[in-house]
């Protein structure tokens, strides 16, 4: 008893500093329950009554328990999703004045980064996370772009190949071919540069939808059906999934992309400065894409006086010494980006939605039990 | 005691059950009116930008009675049906209780009479005797709730019964500010002779519309159109042709000796018509028989959306003084309770010298609270005489401020000093944030500088106008006219005025006079040309107009058609004929137009489906280029340099050409027909097996069960075995339970393909908003159906695309060999000699093969998941499905008391997939085709579609109105992730690609050596993050939210289980996932 009245008289503290109230779209379904939950109860009581059927009647009596339960459950959760969404980002102090400079441009962003910053601001968890992720998302958008130049340039050079003839007799040399070695880093970068992508916009895809559809959709939704005898596991179930998405998830990405920020930012400097990858990346790019550019100091001209860049493989039979060194230069410093790179995508985009997942599974998993679920919800965990 | 808990309990659930759910619908505001009671003889305007409900206020209703033949008849007015609705809220009870209430009370006859309002509007009408002459002009104003003025019914007019209503609103405690209007003219006409019929009323009338910048125009019925009667120049063309477009009318049930017309349209109404003045005229109007009618009335009906609170106000300089008038006013968003507070600040910031070291400043600060303002900071560093008057005005949702400041002590040094004026304020309560407008920022006085200039911003799709104004003459007032002439198309018009005057102090100045303090720049973003522009200067008090008009563009316009629909069926080998009408390219003035679009026909021949193949185009003189890569889908560039050009189109089954001799181009287009996947037939037109012979099976399995039942108990009372009789008095029991259940639940499962339990249903239930994407009619089984088919025809749609590409880049690889024979052909020598460099240079398209395939097992393993699910919906759920072995086999095993658990789990498993499983999806469905939802989805992966500028990921909000539900829609349905293939990545020249020329033969060497460049040139790149963006979206949508919603079903298949006597473990049914 004493319990009870401590439960309820914290849920109404807490309201009452929340301060908030629910949106006009959640009585609708809310009324709906109610109404036609007490209906049924009081049918059976009133059966049970008239039949003299006590099992009736303690059916239905349990039914108000169970009510009263689930009623205080939501207006817990109903007069404070605001303000446990802006407790929890206060509890992540980043600072975003650091990184303003990568959204620079993006006055949407700027302004969210600005009310970040000023003391005391509304942001909620959920726009915390998105932010957060949304700037690993332009991180891993450098990365692709720089990724898909290095592929396309080297393998243009690794399909060079010359020939000579004389007098209807010649030889033909490929040793440009070489290059080709660089297509097996290469796949390895894309895949994980799409795993890394793909758990990005999972993650963006589940803070929006469960960030907008909670309140007006999804836990009306599971409340309608958690009023109910027959369907109330299925309620619960939802319910249980729909506020650890909300609060937990976004909350864990916020949590361990910060940590990230705050201790292994030295890892991401590949991203911010000129580095030896940045150097090969847009060496070789430029053979393609901008001949306008000036030409880098690092060139020789070959037979016809046409300039090459260093990087590039010269075909031409005779002059196929220079080849091994440019290519083991390259795949030096490819491959010790390529650690750095993996590093991020694996560390910053996969691993930590994984074990936001995970947390935010086992989270309603727990919570499911508490009200009641048999089923253990961390099945779902094989989603990861 | 028991008794007494169990009637409380009643009373709760009586109340509870008697509390009507309120609304969901966006904010709908129904009123016109002022707050003053109106000018008898001029009623037909009235500022209908912005109603301020902020005290009571008065509206008066005239009622006049024309005497009708026996003058006995008296006045009936109707009023029973009539309510009241703003925003959010029903205002049905006219106590202020609870909610801000609003109702009237009409008093007729010294008896005073209640009624709640509805859908009021402004009803105008002419009553005219024999003559044609106006007899009285009293009744232009009332209120009521869709009543037609005729005789006999409702409302009757005589005149010597005139009575007169006065409508008293109290208090709301709302202020609103309404736009978006939305009319229609609605009117009845009469006394037409009997043999006069149809012809005459089409002709018959005219009415008129004024604007307020002092356009008007009338427009007169014609057989089946409206046409233009008279209209002034300057009215907007583009809205007489909305008003045309949507003009329709509608005519019957004709009484004997008179003839009844409605005549409607309607217009949004957008902000450059405002502040909006409309007025409509009707005039009869003599036939070719000269026979008149009379026009009987004319009502007007308008609608307006809310829109947030504002912050306004201007700064003006003058020769002596600088006035600064700022305002901030109540916001009416989403009209929750909690923002009626009364909590203002308005701040005012006035810098002189603001980007010198001789900066000074003047700052000023109100904060009301419950319309009580104090001034709470004042902080200057100005001299204190520079304040010359001050006059604040505050209302329970406003505050206004007027300042004046003496420019000489703030401005000692002439036109040399700058000022900058801001503004800052707003509601202080929870939920609203601070605007911020600068009200003026330019010197103290200056000469007008004049510079203009338009041009095209491709990439923002638009007609920009930038002008500033430098100073004024004398630092008077000045007056700004800006107008567009010729626009055109008038489906979508956009001008966004965005400048930092304009922003906050003068939201409509596009058509309407505005006050304006220099300088100022304007940015006019419209979707059309911008042919001509007038922009007048006029000094107060100076009838010297400094005028400048443009007509010249400085860049050629570029239409960007984004996109061509095509009509009709496009041809096949065998026919020929109409794909003319397909493609029709307007080219209007312009000498230039870009065509991007994708290209995918379907047609049918004899029944069959077909979609159109590789559809290339290619020019002659036009210098068409296409950009064409398989056999299913094609992506076109088309761009026309001249008219009259020849087209040449080319497709598999042959060539065509064509000549354009007008604007019109046609195009015509082969093309060879492919098989395209049929959509399903509906689950629902199965044969209706279990609505029809569901209860014969349950019927057998009941009586079997009886029978079972029957024989224990006679077994146990024949040989007096206790256990037996027990047995079969639990199972009497739990069979009643069980006969009740299912026959309850045989109502619900004739539900899922019914007419009268449809989605609309669903949405009522929880209140969701209605969307124009869906229809809402249809039966829950065959929208989860089509839920289910959307989402696997988008994962495969994806996978087509991925396999697509993947063998485009292996034929792109191999295909595209830049060859340079380098030859040193020393033919005087009678040495041959060659040597060469072979490059491939789209050997880059290889590598993208392996992150493709990898992206492409994850989506056939998506694509698979949701095949399960959509089996699962065919097998279990649907009307003929395997609930008819399931209840019926489960009932008879749940008989046998050593197969009861199975029996229950069969039960349980057969409802639960039955009923909830499609009701899973449908919520499912209706939860993507929310538009928040769908636009937050499709703008996550097309963050630069054009949809998705007005979308801030961040709040996930958007930042306007402007996106279109029809847009959204194509998120689901749409093929439009086909946009987003490649990206221009640079070119191949012979800069890049250098060869030495050839010695002997220079210019046959360099044509056959040319290498195989791609289409233009050009290099493209995949783009990889709309590919990993769509997979990630395709696994949400695939994989990840089917297998929640199977988790709450079976925990719904477990409660029913246990409910039933059988526990059953159907958690490892999970696995199905």
């Amino acid at each position: 008893m004493l319990k009870n009245i401590v439960f309820v008289a914290l849920i109404f503290i807490h309201v009452l500093f929340a301060q908030s109230s629910p949106p006009p779209c959640f009585f609708n379904s809310l009324a709906v329950s109610i109404s036609i939950a007490i209906s049924i109860i009081v049918l059976l009581l009133l059966v049970g009554h008239l039949l003299n059927f006590q099992q009736l009647k303690f059916i239905a009596l349990k039914e108000v328990e169970s009510l009263a339960v689930l009623i205080f459950f939501l207006i817990f959760v109903l007069f404070s999703y605001n303000f446990i969404s802006q407790k929890l980002s206060w509890i992540i102090n980043f600072d975003p004045a650091g990184w303003g400079s990568r959204f620079s441009g993006d006055s949407i962003a700027e302004d969210v980064l600005k009310k970040m910053a000023a003391k005391g601001s509304n942001i909620t968890i959920q726009q915390k996370a998105i932010v957060l992720v949304e700037e690993n998302d332009r991180l891993l958008e450098i990365l692709l772009k720089k990724a898909i130049s290095f592929s396309e340039s080297t393998a243009i050079e690794a399909s060079k190949s010359s020939y000579i003839t004389f007098y209807s007799t010649g030889f033909g040399t490929s040793t440009c071919s070489l290059y080709s070695i660089f297509r097996g880093p290469i796949n390895l970068l894309f895949n994980a540069l799409a795993l890394g992508s793909f758990a990005i916009y999972f993650t963006k895809s589940i803070l929006v939808v469960f960030g907008q559809s909670i309140i007006c959709l999804l836990f009306p939704i599971g409340l309608f059906l958690a009023f109910f005898n027959l369907t109330r596991k299925a309620g619960i179930a939802l319910i249980s999934l729909c506020l650890s998405f909300y609060f937990i998830f976004p909350f864990s990405i916020a949590l361990f992309t910060d940590y990230y920020n705050a201790n292994y930012s030295k890892q991401d400097s590949i991203l911010n400065q000129k580095t030896d990858l940045e150097n090969v990346f847009p060496n070789l790019d430029l053979y393609l894409r901008n001949p306008n550019q000036n030409i880098p100091p690092n060139v020789n001209k070959n037979r016809w006086g046409v300039s090459i860049e260093s990087y590039r493989c010269d075909p031409n039979y005779y002059n196929d010494s220079t080849i091994p060194d440019n290519v083991s230069s390259i795949m030096d410093i490819l491959l010790s980006n390529l650690n750095k790179v993996l590093n991020f995508v694996i560390v910053k985009s996969i691993f930590i939605m994984l074990l936001s997942l995970s947390l935010t599974i086992s989270f309603s998993s727990a919570l499911a039990h508490a009200l009641g679920l048999e089923i253990d919800l961390s099945i779902l965990a094989r989603l990861t | 005691m028991e008794k007494f808990f169990l009637l409380l309990l009643t009373l709760i659930s009586v109340i509870f059950a008697q509390v009507p759910p309120p609304p969901l619908s966006p904010p709908i505001f129904y009123l016109y009116a002022t707050a003053q009671p109106p000018d008898i003889n001029n009623l037909e305007e009235g500022n209908l930008n912005s109603v301020n409900l902020t005290s009571t206020f008065y509206y008066y209703l005239f009622f006049s009675c024309p005497a009708d033949q026996n003058n006995v008849n008296p006045c009936v007015f109707n009023f029973s049906s009539i309510y009241f609705k703003a925003g959010s809220y029903f205002f049905t009870i006219c106590n202020q209780t609870v909610r801000p209430n609003l109702c009237f009370h009409v008093v007729e006859d010294g008896e005073t009479k209640l009624f709640l309002a509805k859908d009021i509007f402004l009803y105008n009408s002419d009553i005219l005797d024999e003559n044609g002459k106006s007899i009285n002009k009293l009744d232009l104003l009332t209120l009521g709730y869709g009543v037609n003025i005729s005789k006999g019914q409702g409302w009757q007019f005589f005149p010597k019964n005139e009575k007169r209503y006065s409508i008293t609103f109290y208090k709301p405690m709302l202020t609103y500010t309404l736009s978006n209007f939305f009319c229609k003219v609605n009117g009845t006409i009469k006394d037409i002779d009997d043999y006069n019929t149809f012809g005459i009323p089409f002709n018959s009338f005219y009415f008129s519309i004024a604007l307020p910048n002092g356009s008007s125009c009338s427009l007169s019925q014609k057989t089946h159109s409206l046409e233009p009667y008279f209209c002034s120049q300057d009215f907007p063309q583009d809205l007489l042709n909305y008003l045309r477009s949507r003009y329709s009318f509608s005519y019957a049930n004709i009484p004997p000796n008179s003839f009844s017309l409605d005549f409607i349209f309607s217009f949004p109404l957008k902000r450059e018509y405002s502040p909006y003045k409309i007025r409509f005229n009707v005039a009869p109007y003599y036939t070719e028989n000269e026979r008149a009618f009379t026009i009987e009335s004319v009502t007007l009906l308008c609608s307006t959306n809310l829109v947030n609170y504002t912050l306004a106000g201007e700064g003006k300089v003058y020769r002596d003084n600088i006035e600064i008038l700022a305002t901030a006013s109540e916001p009416s968003r989403n009209l929750q309770p909690s923002s009626f507070s009364t909590d203002f600040s308005l701040n005012i910031l006035v810098i002189v010298n603001p980007n010198t070291s001789n900066q000074k400043n003047l700052f000023l600060n109100w904060t009301c609270l419950n319309s009580a303002c104090t001034q709470t900071d004042f902080q200057t560093n100005i001299a204190s005489n520079t304040i010359l008057d001050k006059y604040e005005s505050f209302s329970d949702k406003e505050i206004r401020t007027l300042i004046k400041l003496n420019t000489s002590s703030i401005c000692p040094n002439g036109e040399k000093d700058n000022i900058l004026i801001k503004a800052k304020g707003g509601p202080s309560s929870a939920g609203f944030e601070d605007k911020e407008i600068e009200l003026y920022s330019g010197p103290c006085s200056g000469k007008i500088k004049f510079l203009a200039e338009i041009y095209k911003d491709k990439q923002k799709d638009g007609t920009y106008l930038d002008f500033e104004l430098d100073g004024s003459e004398q630092n008077k007032e000045q007056f700004i006219i800006i107008k567009i002439k010729n626009l055109q198309n008038t489906n979508k018009v956009n001008i966004n005025l965005n400048s930092k005057l304009f922003d906050g102090t003068l939201k409509y100045s596009s058509f309407s006079p505005t006050v304006a303090s220099l300088p100022a720049i304007f940015h006019f973003n419209t979707f059309y040309d911008l042919k001509s522009l007038t922009v007048f200067l006029t000094p107060v008090g100076d009838d010297q107009t400094i005028f400048r008009e443009f007509n010249f563009i400085l860049e050629k316009p570029v239409l960007a058609i984004d996109k061509v629909k095509i009509a009709g069926s496009p041809l096949s080998v065998e026919q020929s004929q109409d794909l003319e009408k397909n493609l029709r390219l307007y080219l209007g003035e312009r000498n230039e137009v870009d065509i991007d679009f994708v290209f995918l026909v379907p047609y049918k021949i004899k029944g069959y489906d077909f979609q159109t193949s590789l559809v290339p185009l290619y020019g002659g003189k036009c210098e068409l280029s296409s950009v064409s890569k398989n056999a299913d889908f094609a992506s076109i560039k088309v761009r026309f340099k001249e008219k009259g050009c020849i087209l040449k189109v080319r497709g598999v089954a042959g060539t065509a050409e064509d000549k354009s001799l007008s604007d019109w181009v046609s195009v015509k287009i082969y093309s060879k027909g492919v098989f395209v996947a049929q959509s399903p037939d509906s689950f629902c037109s199965s044969n209706r097996i279990l609505s029809s012979q569901y209860f014969k099976f349950f019927l057998i399995a009941f009586s079997s069960l009886i029978v079972i039942i029957a024989i224990a108990f006679m077994l146990g009372s024949f040989t007096s075995n206790p256990r037996l009789l027990e047995w079969s008095k639990r199972e009497i029991i739990e069979t009643i339970i069980l006969s009740l259940l299912i026959a309850s639940i045989g109502f619900f499962l004739t539900l899922s393909c019914e007419k009268y339990f449809d989605i609309s249903s669903i949405m009522n239930l929880f209140g969701l908003p209605q969307t124009k994407t869906i229809s809402i009619h249809t039966p829950i089984l065959d929208f989860a159906q089509q839920t289910m088919y959307n989402i696997i025809e988008r994962v495969h749609s994806t996978i087509i695309i991925l396999r697509r590409d993947i063998a485009y880049f292996h034929i792109l690889g191999s295909a595209y060999t830049y060859s340079s024979s380098i030859g040193e052909l020393i033919l005087q020598s009678f040495i041959s000699y060659f040597s060469g460099i072979n490059i491939n240079n789209a050997a880059g398209a290889y590598n993208f093969i392996g992150v493709y395939n990898f992206l492409l097992n994850l989506n056939n393993f998506y694509l698979f998941n949701i095949l399960v699910h959509y089996f699962l919906l065919f097998f279990l759920s649907s009307a003929s499905g395997l609930i008819v072995f399931l209840l019926p086999i489960g009932l008879f095993f749940r008989c046998l008391p050593f197969v009861k658990n199975v029996g229950s789990a069969l039960i349980a498993i057969g409802i639960g997939f039955y009923v909830l499983f499609p009701m899973a999806y449908v919520v499912y469905g209706l939860f993507l085709n929310s538009t928040a939802i769908s636009v937050s989805l499709h703008c996550l992966v097309f963050s630069s579609d054009e949809l998705c500028k007005s979308f801030n990921i961040y709040t996930q909000k958007q930042t306007s109105q402007s996106i279109n539900v029809a847009d959204v829609n194509k998120f689901i349905s749409d093929k439009y992730l086909y946009m987003a293939e490649l990206v221009e990545v640079g070119s191949f020249t012979e800069q890049t690609f250098p060869y030495p020329d050839a010695i002997f033969n220079y210019e046959e060497n360099k044509k056959t050596l040319q290498p195989v460049y791609p289409v233009d040139k050009k290099s493209f790149s995949p783009n990889l993050s709309i590919y990993f963006g769509l997979s990630a979206l395709n696994f949400l949508l695939a994989f990840f939210i089917p297998t929640i919603i199977l988790v709450v079903v079976l925990g719904f298949v477990r409660d029913l289980a246990s409910i039933l006597g059988g526990d059953i473990d159907v958690s490892k049914l999970l696995y199905l996932a």
